[in-house]
């Protein structure tokens, strides 16, 4: 009895230690990074030619893509309060390169709908500020839904409208003055979350933004990337220029977040019972709209994806290509196999390992009846992560670790864990919370140790949380595109990393093939994971019945 | 479709039966209440009284069919949404707006009045202090004891103007100390208002001071059906 008692606190301690190590490793490093070795802002960063033009472009694709991916989200959340639709989910799982590079051949000048519709779509550039930032908003609205409903779930905005109404109010009144600034509030960190990874967007700036000058991300990547040291130190100090650009954001969510709350406080006291039924028509009608092209927009790109991979001879202004040949789309299928084979066996560890370390952290929350804030757990969205890999790159320790392969590897895996920690905790705190210890306890009381307990009783009602967490993971590690360039150092090479190499040629097929590839790896993952969850709900089903 | 069924008597609901599918059915005898009237409805947890109170108020039941006519100045309320049916309800839990203050969450229920904003200040203090919580309206509800938000629950179901109030468990989570003076002050506030209301509960002792009083009927079962 004395052996189990000491085993369960060995453990404890054990695992409090390395989920402490885990999580807080990297901040640790990265201060030590700063601590001295980052330079202050000299005049040589200041006198860089456009550097003013760099700042105000990603301040406008941070301004822009925030505020619109939160006004359309909220829009959507209200629109489909009773009836949630899946379809934002087809949009959200599509790794962003590979939706970027359909996206780009579908809308831009010489591209698919330019040739089926002549001209209508010539202000969309190739590399433009509108582009991306509709990209941005695309991409983010579609994860302000899925993550803003479970949000929601959390507050008990059902009851909330019940007194507004028998108060007087409409619904329509109800919901944009007492349940919007609420769940504008808890939204607080994913919306910052979403400027944070705007202001300072790398992977799809370097494909789809403009390039003279280019955004400040993509601009401190190929500074770091320059083997001159010059160029070096303006990375260097290009860190604090980003770090400042990100307090501006984060400002701006909070002053954005006191605008709503006030004006909807004013408003307060002046609601109507009558619902306005045109504008919420006209709101349904418009959600609808999106809802329908956005997803029509993600099949058509996975299409044109499929397409491009094995045409030949598609030249303008051809609809479809002059033949379709398998092999040429197989032979570089075949060339791009060991970054496909990589980017596989780094997706799958990091799913495993964050999916093993989350349920450690939330169960090590439960056993010491301590909840610690989200924050704690997701500040790694919160932070530009070019300018947390800049920082670990100052740090001593981490450039002499990556100098080796095994290294460069194992830092890049600890780095996809890392980031992908955040998003998975999301996914899965919520679902664990919603869930009693009762089972747990009855097992322990039935003699089970924590873990057997756990395993036994626990997590069969939480393997579908379980699976979503690792399919999150999965899905985040696919599209890690900074840590693995930078941190990598060339030892490793991802369908991402080399998408970007491969986007930044005139070719067209490489790249397409290579997006299609990481589209399925995460269609694949999301199958296989989806097709698991039904059979376990099938079989409880089955055993309940 | 509205029909004047009694005018003599503010508030009539008839008998109304609810019937879970193909299941168990309960029969409630007629309500009538004058202004200022309190009906206690006791039961256990988990036996409809909820969910008959939440119908009255209009928010439809998806396991349950109710029958039955709610009328309110001689106007029958059914058809109407919750918002225009003149009820008004209260919560223990979650009762206020937690994102708000508590002079927001008043003047939440002083919209409809057409009131100034110098007015609607001017009343809410005077309102505040009637109910001895003056200087409170800066507070968020979290800055509240259990008694205070009950106090104010009540006081914005009220400033609305309704006919009638719902009040569904409002003195759960209380102590039994402040419990019993929260429920004193309710009855209390409640006829000096003039406004009729039905207060759910479990516990026998929330509801003595109710005028009329209604023990939940235990469920029947079809003839036919066994």
């Amino acid at each position: 009895m004395a052996s189990e008692v000491s085993a369960v606190r060995f453990s404890g301690y054990g695992v409090a230690l390395f989920v402490g190590l885990f999580l807080f490793l990297p901040w640790v490093v990265g201060l030590s990074g700063i601590n001295g070795q980052v330079p202050w802002l000299t005049a040589e960063l200041w006198d860089y030619p456009g550097l003013s033009r760099v700042i105000g472009q990603s301040l406008t694709v941070g301004f822009t893509a925030t505020t619109v991916s939160t006004v359309l989200a909220s829009l959507i959340i209200y629109a489909e309060q009773r009836q949630p639709s899946r379809l934002w989910a087809l949009t959200f799982t599509a790794p962003h390169l590979a939706f970027a590079v359909a996206f780009l051949w579908l809308f831009t000048p010489f591209g698919w709908i330019d040739r089926l519709l002549p001209g209508s779509w010539s202000w969309f550039e190739h590399q433009s500020l509108p582009t991306l930032t509709l990209l941005l908003i695309s991409k983010e609205t579609p994860f302000l839904v899925v993550l803003g409903r479970q949000q929601l779930r959390q507050l008990p905005f059902e009851n909330w409208l019940l007194q507004a109404r028998s108060l007087g109010a409409s619904s329509w009144h109800s919901w944009w003055l007492v349940v919007l600034p609420a769940w504008l509030k808890s939204m607080r960190l994913l919306i910052i979350a979403v400027a944070v990874y705007s202001v300072g967007v790398v992977d799809i700036a370097s494909v789809a933004g403009p390039m003279n000058p280019p955004l400040l991300g993509p601009l401190l990547v190929s500074w770091q990337q320059q083997f001159d040291a010059t160029t070096v130190n303006l990375a260097a100090q290009g860190f604090w220029l980003l770090i400042a650009l990100t307090m501006v954001m984060v400002a701006w969510v909070y002053v954005q977040e006191a605008l709503v709350r006030k004006v909807c406080g004013r408003q307060l006291r002046r609601h109507r019972a009558r619902q306005p039924r045109s504008r919420a028509q006209a709101l349904l009608g418009v959600v609808g709209g999106l809802r329908w092209l956005l997803f029509i927009v993600s099949i058509a790109s996975g299409l044109a994806l499929f397409a491009m991979s094995f045409a030949e001879g598609w030249f303008y202004p051809a609809l479809l290509p002059s033949e379709w040949s398998l092999q040429g789309g197989i032979a570089v299928v075949k060339d791009l196999a060991p970054q496909l084979l990589e980017t596989l066996g780094v997706a799958l560890l990091t799913a495993t390992l964050v999916t093993l370390v989350l349920v450690w952290t939330r169960e090590w929350q439960r056993a010491h009846s301590r909840e610690l804030p989200d924050l704690v757990f997701i500040a790694a969205l919160l932070i530009p992560q070019t300018a947390l890999v800049l920082a670990w790159l100052h740090a001593g320790s981490v450039s002499y670790v990556i100098s080796s392969e095994t290294g460069a590897w194992w830092v890049t895996v600890y780095a996809h864990c890392w980031f992908s920690f955040a998003f998975a905790y999301l996914s899965y705190a919520p679902a664990e919370r919603a869930e009693t210890q009762d089972h747990l306890t009855v097992g322990r009381s039935l003699g089970f140790s924590y873990w057997r307990s756990w395993w036994y009783f626990k997590r069969p009602q939480l393997n579908g949380a379980l699976m979503y967490a690792f399919l999150v993971s999965f899905l985040v590690s696919i599209a890690q595109y900074v840590p693995t360039l930078l941190l990598g150092q060339g030892y490793v090479s991802t369908l991402t990393t080399e998408l970007v190499v491969l986007s930044s040629g005139a070719e067209w097929q490489a790249p397409a093939v290579a997006a299609m590839l990481l589209w399925l790896l995460a269609l694949l993952a999301i199958i296989v994971l989806s097709n698991g969850i039904r059979r376990l709900h099938f079989s409880r089903d089955k055993k309940s019945s | 479709m509205n029909q004047a069924s009694s005018n003599d008597t503010p508030i009539l609901i008839s008998s109304c039966v609810l019937r879970w599918q193909q299941g168990p059915f309960i029969r409630l005898p007629e309500i009538s209440l004058e202004q200022g009237e309190t009906l206690g409805v006791m039961g256990p947890s988990g036996c409809g009284k909820s969910t008959w109170l939440r119908w009255l108020l209009g928010v439809p039941q998806p396991y349950v069919t109710i029958s039955g006519t709610i009328t309110i100045a001689g106007k029958v309320m059914n058809s109407l949404p919750i918002e225009q049916r003149s009820i008004g309800l209260v919560m223990q839990e979650q009762a206020l707006f937690p994102h708000y203050t508590v002079a927001e969450n008043l003047a939440f229920a002083l919209a409809q009045q057409k009131l100034s904003l110098r007015e609607q200040k001017a009343l809410i203090k005077e309102q505040l202090n009637t109910i001895g919580l003056a200087n409170y309206e800066n507070r968020k509800p979290h800055q509240l004891s259990g008694g205070e938000r009950a106090r104010i629950a009540l006081l914005r179901a009220a400033l609305a103007k309704p006919q009638l109030i719902l009040l569904d468990e409002p003195f759960k989570g209380l102590d039994q100390a402040r419990r019993r003076q929260v429920c004193e002050w309710t009855y209390a506030f409640l006829q000096s208002q003039g406004i009729a209301a039905i207060i759910v509960s479990h516990e026998q002792n929330d509801l003595i001071d109710a005028q009329q009083q209604l023990m939940w009927p235990q469920p029947q079962v079809d003839e036919e059906f066994v």
